[in-house]
């Protein structure tokens, strides 16, 4: 069971991947993941599980389109509303 | 004296200048936005009437853009109000969201009996069980159990690499609310991911020695 220091790293550590970390907070966390390996394997699977749902998204959220035949609509419908 | 703005209004522009600006800085983020839309409304159809709305939308109303900022979250943002405002009254097609999605998602809510909040009153699980190696399709099951606002800010995070400043420009919400929502999805994410590990017989290799 992790103590509270490494349930404070951990709280933390989802922003550390995200990047959105300040300079002071990243140099707090990386010096206890240095000695820490369990909060080391924490931060390695939040990791592996960015990545897999990185995956699946493209896996299923990618939808191939026509993007020039989109354009074009898009330029008609333009032309339509906007032109005099 | 009102201090002058360092980039112009897109409305300064010609015409010309316009078109040449919307097709060399926002149609790059076609493809984009359709997979966005198409992730929204779950029918190629329904997708290119959002993506098409979203374009004019943004043609429109460019003079309100402001040059210098970014185009694709401000496209994003565009279209996102409109699947709220406009789509979903209009669309007779039932969609995968659901009225009760929203009412779920309101930000304070927690249905996971399995947690407890931070100091910030945030959600926290606890992370000495986890989920572990995933398998096909759970991922995508578990995603699209998730309330809408949740998988929604997982989509636009991890898959179309927003900032939370821009994801707290998009979705209309403050940063401090940015990260709890992600928080508090990550954690139902991995929540049900573990749930499925458990089922599968998966184990947690966290502490495993090689």
């Amino acid at each position: 069971m992790a103590d509270s220091a490494c349930q404070d790293i951990r709280n933390q550590v989802m922003y550390y991947i995200d990047n959105e970390l300040s300079e002071d907070k990243r140099i707090w966390l990386l010096s206890h993941l240095n000695k820490c390996t369990d909060c080391r394997d924490y931060l390695c699977l939040e990791q592996d599980l960015k990545t897999k749902i990185c995956e699946k998204l493209k896996d299923n959220y990618f939808c191939r389109c026509d993007v020039q035949r989109l354009k074009e609509s898009i330029k008609d419908k333009i032309n339509t509303y906007f032109q005099p | 004296m009102e201090e002058e703005v360092d980039f112009y209004k897109i409305g300064s522009k010609s015409p010309k200048e316009r078109e040449v600006y919307f097709n060399d800085k926002f149609f790059p983020h076609l493809s984009t936005l359709y997979n966005y839309a198409f992730y929204l409304t779950k029918d190629e159809e329904d997708a290119n009437d959002l993506v098409q709305d979203t374009f004019v939308k943004a043609f429109r109303f460019m003079d309100n853009f402001q040059e210098g900022t970014n185009e694709k979250a401000w496209l994003f943002k565009i279209m996102k109000n409109g699947f709220i405002n406009d789509y979903r009254k209009k669309s007779a097609k039932p969609t995968h969201f659901s009225f009760d999605d929203v009412i779920e998602t309101k930000d304070g809510d927690s249905n996971d009996e399995n947690s407890s909040q931070d100091l910030n009153g945030v959600e926290v699980r606890d992370n000495t069980d986890h989920f572990k190696s995933m398998m096909g399709d759970e991922v995508t099951t578990a995603l699209e159990r998730l309330p809408v606002d949740y998988r929604q800010i997982i989509v636009l995070a991890d898959l179309e690499d927003f900032t939370y400043e821009e994801l707290s420009d998009i979705l209309e919400i403050p940063i401090g609310t940015v990260r709890s929502r992600l928080f508090r999805a990550r954690n139902m994410l991995k929540t049900k991911l573990q749930l499925y590990g458990t089922k599968m017989g998966y184990k947690d290799k966290r502490f495993k020695n090689d």
